[in-house]
C-alpha cells in the first residue's frame, strides 16, 4: 500500500512538470503580450517592461527560471493586477474557493450515497426509478444553467438569499454551494446504485443471506464498502468538476475566488497568474486521485496487495 | 424511454435545419423597430417575432435554433473527433499488450490527471476562438475514456479463444482486428460515443458561456444562456428558453446512451457522471 | 429424519421447471442430486431455503417443521440456526474486506453462539488448514481457492447444523483438490452425525460419498437408489447412458486402432513467460516463469496422445507451443523430420488445427457457422478443388445443414462443439490439438464429442493430441498418456504400461485421486 502511494507520487511528479511547461509554451507562444493593451506603449517603455519581467530571456531559461521559484514556493508578480504578486491572488481566492468547494464535496457526498443506498435498496420500485431519473437530471444540468436559475427563483422571486456577492453571513454560501454540488451528487448517486447493484448480485451477498443475516445488515456489513468504491475512484474528475464548476459558479455569484482569477488572467495573458493558478489546481487534481487510492485500500484489501 | 429520447434528439435536430427556412428573420439580422420584444406581446407576432427578440432587435426563435444546429453539430463532430482517436488509441493498446500498452496508458494516465478544462481554455484564448479549434480541443479531451473503454473491451476480447482460433486459422493481425475485434467492440464505441455527445455539448456550452467558444455573429445555447443570464431579472424567458433545451437536449442524450449501453451490456463503461 | 421432500416442484414465474421430487435424508447420511446442467437440481437444493428466484411448492420438512411457505423472517433463523451451506465458486462467496475470523464468528453468533478463539482454531484445524492462528487474520484474497472452500465448509459447520447443503461444493476447483473436499465432506458429517443434501454434476464425487443419488433429467426425477445400484446395474435408459458415458478407471480397455508414421516430433521444449512489468522490483526476484521445461514427445498417424496433468501444470502452455499459438523459448519442432519455424507457414497451420475447451467462446458470437467454418480454407489453402464445403463439413460432425445460418449464442455447448471440429476440419490437418475438448460439456455431449473424433480419426488417420485433466477419459481415448507435473512431462508412455507401473510420483498420486 505504501508502495503503491510512492508510486504514484513518483509519478505525478512528471505529471506537473508536463503541466507547467506545456501551459508556460503555449502562454508564451500565442500571439500578443500582455503590454498589448489599447493604448500602445513606445518600444522602449515595452522592452524595459519585458526585460523586469524577465520577458526578453530564451524560452528554456525562463521555463527554468520559472520553475525554479515555484520550488522555492514564489508564483512571481501579477501582470495585471499590477500591484499583486500571483501569491496574494492566490492567497486571497484560495479560501473562497475552498470553502464553497469543500462544502459542496460534502453535501454532494452526503446526499450522494444515502441516495445511491436509498435507491439499491428499493431496486426496480418506484422510489428507485425517480431517484435515478433524478440522478441523471442532475448530472445534465450544467452548472451555468442552474446557477442562473436559482438566483431566479431563490434570489430575486423569493428573496431567501443573496443575489451575489458575499458577507459576514452565511447565507451568501446557500445558492453557490447548492449549484455546485449539484452535477457531483448526481454523479455520487449513479456510482453508488451501481456499485451496490453490482455488490448485491455477488455471490457473498447470498451466502451471508444463507447465514440468516437480514437485508440492512446485508446491505451494511457486507455490500457497502466495497460498493463505494467506483465512487471513490470519482473523486479525482469531481476535484476537476469542482474546480471547473467554480470558474462559472464564481463569475456567476460575483465571489473573489480562484476560478474568477483563472477566467481574468486566461483573457488578459497574465501568465504568471495563469500558470499558477493551473499549477494550484492540477496539483489539487493529483492530490485527490492519491486521495481516492488511500480510501480504496481502506475500502477494499484487494487493493492494498497489488 | 431509448426511443422517446432519439426521437426528442431528431426533431430538435429537424427543427434547427429545417425551420429556419420558414421564419422571416435570420439569426443575425436586426429589426431596428423591434428591440427587445416581449414573448407576449402581439406586435412581436405581428413583426414574425414569435418568441421575442433580444436587446439588439434579433429574432430570439431564430437565434435558439441557431444556436442548437451550431451546439449540435460541434458536439457531434468533436465526438466523432473522440471517437476515432479513442478506439484507434485503445485497440493499438489493448491489441500490442505489453510494454507498448503500458506506456500508453500512462499515457491516457497522465492526461487524465491535467486540469483539461483550463488547457482548453488557455487553448482557446492562445489560438484565437475557431469553430474548428474547439471542437479539436473538446474531442482531445473526451477521447481519453473512450481510449481506456475500447483498451479494456479489447483486452477481454483478445484472450477469448475465437481469437486464437482466428489466428490458428491463419488470418493476419490485421484481419483479425478489422474482421474479429473491431465488430465486437463497436456496440460498446457507440453507446459511448452516444454518452460522449452530451457531455461535449455541456462542455461547448461551457467555453461559450464563457465568451471562449463559439464567436458572434454566430452563436450556440451557451451563448444564449449567458446573455439571458444577464437579463433575466427583467426577461427570464431569455434565460429559460435556450436553458430549457439546453437541458432538454443533454437529458435526452444521456437517457438514450444510458439505455444503449444497458441494452447491449456494455459493463466496462460504468454510469455516466457528466462532463468534468 | 432430518430432512424430507414429498411432492417437491419448483417454478420460476409461470414454469414448472422440476416435478415432484420425493427424499428422506437421515442423520449421518447423504443425498446426492445429480444431473446435467439445466436438470433443475440446484433449484430443487436452494429454492426451498429461498436463496435463489426459484418458487418451490409441496411440502419440504426440516427437523420435522414444514418450510416451504414460511416468511423470509421466519425461515432467516432457521437458515442460520439448523442449516449450513456450502456454495460452489469458493473464490468469491466470501467477502473481501473482512478477515476469515470476522466470517466465522458472524456465522456463529448468527446461530446465537459466540466463539471463543480456541473455538475458532479447533474448526480450521478440523476442516484441514494449517497455520490457523495466521489464517483468522487473513482476507479471502490471501487464500488459495482450496483453502477458501475450507473456509466456506467451516463457515458452514461452525454451528453445529443439522443438516449440510452443498451446491457443487466441488466444480470450481482442480481435479486433485476435488477428491480432497468430497472426502472432508463425507467425514465431517459422520462424525457429526450431519445430514447432507449435495449437489453434483460429478460422478465421481457421488460415488466416493453419498449413500443414496437422485438422477434428474429435464425437471423429472428419472432415477431414485442408492448410489452404488446406480452404479452397477442402471435402472433407467437416461441412467444407463449416463453411466456408460461417464469413464471410469475401472472400465475395460477398449481395442485401440492402429498407429502408423511418426508424424511430429517435439524436442527439449521449454517456454518461459516473463512476469508482468513492475516498476519497483528487488534485484532478487526473478523476471521469469518456467511454464513448461524441457518436454519431448512424439506423435504419430491416427494416434492419440493425451497430457494430463493440474491446473498449472503447463499443460496448455506445451500445447499451444507445439500449435505454434503460443510461445516457445526453448526446443525444435519436427514435423515428418521437417523443423517447423517458430513463425508457422500457412502450410504449416494446415497440418495442425486446435479446438479448445469452452466452445461458445471459441466462435466469433457475431459470425455464422456457415462463414465460419470456412474461415480457415480462405487463409490456409491454396488449393481449392477438393475442400469440404460448408454442409458437407457440418455433415462430418452430425449436424444438419439448416445449422449454416445459426450464430454461436443458438448452439447448445455440444453443437458449437462439434462446429469448432468442423472449423478445424476445414483445412483437412492431419493432427487435431484439443484443449480439454469436453471438459466444458455435459457428460452425454462429452461422450457425443468423443465419439465423433474417434470416428474421424478411424476415418481419416488424425493424429490427436488432447489435453486434459481427467485421467479416466485419457484412459479411454489414448494410445499413450504423459503427465505434466510443475511443467514438466514427467513420464509419457503407452497407457497400460503408464497405468499399471507408474514410475513417478505424480503419476501414482494422479491414479490415486483418479479412482
Amino acid at each position: 500500500m505504501v508502495r503503491l502511494i510512492l508510486r504514484r507520487l513518483w509519478m505525478a511528479i512528471p505529471t506537473l512538470f508536463a503541466i507547467i511547461i506545456i501551459s508556460f509554451l503555449l502562454m508564451r507562444f500565442a500571439p500578443g503580450g500582455p503590454f498589448d493593451g489599447e493604448r500602445p506603449l513606445s518600444s522602449e517603455t515595452k522592452a524595459a517592461l519585458e526585460n523586469s519581467y524577465g520577458l526578453d530571456k530564451p524560452i528554456w531559461e525562463q521555463i527554468m527560471l520559472y520553475i525554479g521559484r515555484i520550488l522555492q514556493g514564489d508564483f512571481g508578480p501579477s501582470l495585471i493586477y499590477r500591484d499583486f504578486t500571483v501569491n496574494e491572488l492566490i492567497a486571497q481566492g484560495l479560501p473562497v474557493s475552498l470553502l464553497i468547494g469543500g462544502l459542496a464535496l460534502v453535501l454532494a457526498s452526503i446526499i450522494g450515497i444515502s441516495g445511491g443506498l436509498i435507491a439499491a435498496s428499493k431496486a426496480g420500485k418506484a422510489i428507485d426509478e425517480i431517484l435515478m431519473l433524478f440522478a441523471t437530471l442532475l448530472t445534465a444540468l450544467p452548472t451555468f444553467v442552474t446557477g442562473p436559475l436559482l438566483v431566479l427563483i431563490f434570489a430575486f422571486t423569493l428573496g431567501w438569499f443573496p443575489v451575489s456577492g458575499m458577507d459576514d453571513g452565511i447565507s451568501w454560501l446557500v445558492l453557490p454551494v447548492i449549484a455546485l454540488s449539484l452535477p457531483i451528487t448526481g454523479a455520487i448517486i449513479k456510482l453508488v446504485r451501481a456499485g451496490l447493484a453490482v455488490q448485491l448480485s455477488q455471490d457473498h451477498l447470498r451466502s451471508a443471506k444463507a447465514r440468516g443475516l437480514s437485508p440492512l445488515k446485508r446491505l451494511f456489513r457486507h455490500a457497502l464498502r466495497p460498493a463505494l468504491v467506483p465512487a471513490a475512484s470519482y473523486l479525482g474528475p469531481a476535484a476537476a468538476g469542482l474546480l471547473t464548476g467554480a470558474v462559472v459558479i464564481e463569475t456567476i455569484f460575483g465571489l473573489p475566488g480562484l476560478g474568477r482569477y483563472f477566467v481574468q488572467g486566461a483573457l488578459n495573458r497574465d501568465y504568471p497568474l495563469v500558470l499558477g493558478v493551473v499549477t494550484l489546481y492540477a496539483s489539487f487534481i493529483i492530490a485527490f486521485n492519491l486521495l481516492a487510492d488511500i480510501i480504496y485500500g481502506w475500502l477494499d484489501p484487494r487493493m492494498r496487495d497489488s | 424511454m431509448m426511443r422517446f429520447s432519439i426521437i426528442l434528439v431528431a426533431i430538435m435536430a429537424a427543427l434547427a435545419v429545417f425551420l429556419p427556412f420558414l421564419l422571416p428573420w435570420d439569426y443575425t439580422q436586426i429589426d431596428w423597430d423591434g428591440v427587445s420584444m416581449d414573448i407576449t406581446s402581439y406586435e412581436a407576432w405581428q413583426r414574425g417575432h414569435y418568441l421575442g427578440s433580444d436587446d439588439i432587435g434579433r429574432d430570439r426563435l431564430a437565434r435558439i435554433l441557431a444556436g442548437t444546429r451550431i451546439t449540435m453539430s460541434v458536439a457531434l463532430a468533436a465526438a466523432l473527433v473522440a471517437m476515432l482517436i479513442g478506439i484507434s488509441w485503445g485497440i493499438i493498446a489493448g491489441w500490442i499488450g505489453g510494454r507498448t500498452d503500458d506506456i500508453m496508458m500512462r499515457i491516457v494516465d497522465a492526461l487524465y490527471a491535467l486540469p483539461f478544462m483550463f488547457i482548453v481554455i488557455i487553448l482557446m484564448v492562445v489560438f484565437g476562438r475557431s469553430i474548428l479549434l474547439i471542437f479539436i480541443g473538446i474531442g482531445a479531451v473526451e477521447w481519453l475514456t473512450m481510449a481506456r473503454v475500447v483498451r479494456a473491451e479489447v483486452k477481454a476480447i483478445k484472450v477469448r479463444p475465437f481469437i486464437l482460433a482466428a489466428e490458428a486459422s491463419g488470418a493476419s493481425s490485421l484481419s483479425i482486428i478489422l474482421r474479429h475485434i473491431l465488430p465486437n467492440i463497436m456496440g460498446v464505441a457507440i453507446a459511448y460515443l452516444m454518452l460522449t455527445v452530451p457531455q461535449v455539448v455541456m462542455v461547448e456550452s461551457f467555453l461559450s458561456f464563457l465568451g471562449l467558444g463559439v464567436q458572434e455573429p454566430m452563436t450556440s445555447l451557451g451563448i444564449l444562456v449567458n446573455e439571458g443570464a444577464a437579463q433575466m431579472e427583467i426577461n427570464p424567458a431569455a434565460l429559460l428558453l435556450p436553458g430549457g433545451i439546453l437541458i432538454i437536449l443533454i437529458i435526452s442524450l444521456t437517457i438514450a446512451g444510458e439505455r444503449l449501453r444497458d441494452r447491449i451490456n456494455a459493463g466496462n463503461i460504468g454510469p455516466n457522471i457528466g462532463a468534468s | 429424519m432430518i430432512y424430507s421432500a414429498r411432492n417437491l416442484s419448483i417454478g420460476i414465474d409461470e414454469n414448472i421447471l422440476v416435478h415432484d421430487v420425493n427424499f428422506d435424508i437421515e442423520a449421518g447420511k447423504i443425498l446426492a442430486l445429480a444431473g446435467a446442467s439445466g436438470s433443475g437440481k440446484t433449484l430443487t437444493c436452494l429454492s426451498p431455503f429461498r436463496l435463489n428466484t426459484g418458487k418451490a411448492s409441496g411440502s419440504a420438512l426440516l427437523l420435522g417443521q414444514e418450510i416451504i411457505g414460511l416468511s423470509e423472517q421466519i425461515l432467516s433463523p432457521i437458515r442460520a440456526r439448523d442449516v449450513g451451506f456450502i456454495f460452489q465458486q469458493p473464490l468469491t462467496a466470501l467477502t473481501p474486506h473482512l478477515t476469515i475470523s470476522a466470517h466465522l464468528i458472524e456465522a456463529s453468533m448468527q446461530a446465537g453462539i459466540i466463539p471463543s478463539h480456541d473455538n475458532l482454531i479447533t474448526i480450521l484445524e478440523k476442516v484441514g488448514l494449517s497455520r490457523p492462528t495466521d489464517k483468522l487474520r487473513q482476507y479471502p484474497h490471501q487464500l488459495s481457492g482450496g483453502e477458501r472452500q475450507r473456509i466456506c465448509i467451516a463457515m458452514g459447520i461452525i454451528h453445529n447444523p443439522k443438516l449440510l447443503v452443498a451446491d457443487e461444493p466441488t466444480s470450481a476447483l482442480d481435479a486433485e483438490l476435488r477428491r480432497d473436499i468430497t472426502l472432508l465432506l463425507h467425514d465431517i458429517c459422520h462424525e457429526n452425525n450431519m445430514a447432507m443434501l449435495l449437489v453434483s454434476h460429478d460422478l465421481a464425487s457421488i460415488e466416493s460419498s453419498a449413500d443414496d443419488v437422485i438422477l434428474l433429467q429435464n425437471g423429472y426425477v428419472e432415477e431414485q437408489s442408492s448410489t452404488r445400484l446406480l452404479v452397477q446395474k442402471p435402472q433407467s435408459a437416461y441412467g444407463t447412458s449416463l453411466i456408460a458415458a461417464t469413464p471410469r478407471m475401472d472400465e475395460p480397455i477398449s481395442a485401440i486402432l492402429p498407429i502408423g508414421d511418426k508424424l511430429l516430433d517435439a524436442r527439449n521444449i521449454s517456454v518461459n513467460f516473463s512476469r508482468p512489468f513492475q516498476f519497483f522490483r528487488s534485484k532478487s526476484e526473478d523476471n521469469k516463469v518456467r511454464a513448461v521445461r524441457n518436454a519431448s514427445l512424439t506423435i504419430c498417424q491416427g494416434e492419440t496422445l493425451a497430457i494430463v496433468g493440474g491446473s498449472g501444470s503447463g499443460k496448455s502452455t506445451l500445447a499451444r507451443a507445439i500449435a505454434g499459438l503460443g510461445p516457445i523459448s526453448k526446443g525444435q519442432i519436427y514435423w515428418q523430420e521437417q523443423e517447423l519455424p517458430i513463425k508457422r507457414s500457412r502450410q504449416n497451420r494446415a497440418l495442425m488445427q486446435p479446438v479448445f475447451q469452452d466452445p461458445i467462446a471459441s466462435l466469433d458470437p457475431r459470425w455464422r457457422v456457415g462463414d465460419m467454418i470456412v474461415e480457415p480454407q480462405k487463409y490456409l489453402l491454396d488449393d481449392m478443388s477438393d475442400i469440404l464445403g460448408p454442409a458437407e463439413l457440418l455433415l462430418e460432425v452430425g449436424l444438419k445443414t439448416e445449422f449454416l445460418e445459426r450464430l454461436p449464442a443458438q448452439l447448445s455447448g455440444g453443437q458449437a462443439q462439434r462446429v469448432a471440429i468442423a472449423r478445424a476440419l476445414s483445412v483437412r490437418p492431419k493432427l487435431l490439438i484439443l484443449d480439454e475438448a469436453t471438459s466444458a460439456l455435459d457428460p452425454l455431449a462429452a461422450h457425443n464429442i468423443v465419439q465423433i473424433l474417434q470416428s474421424l480419426q478411424e476415418k481419416y488417420g488424425l493424429a490427436i493430441l488432447m489435453i486434459t485433466h481427467d485421467l479416466a477419459l485419457a484412459r479411454r481415448m489414448a494410445h499413450k498418456i504423459g503427465v505434466m507435473k510443475d511443467g514438466q512431462l514427467v513420464e509419457c508412455r503407452p497407457k497400460d504400461q503408464l497405468l499399471t507401473a507408474p514410475q513417478h510420483d505424480a503419476t501414482r498420486k494422479l491414479i490415486e485421486n483418479s479412482l
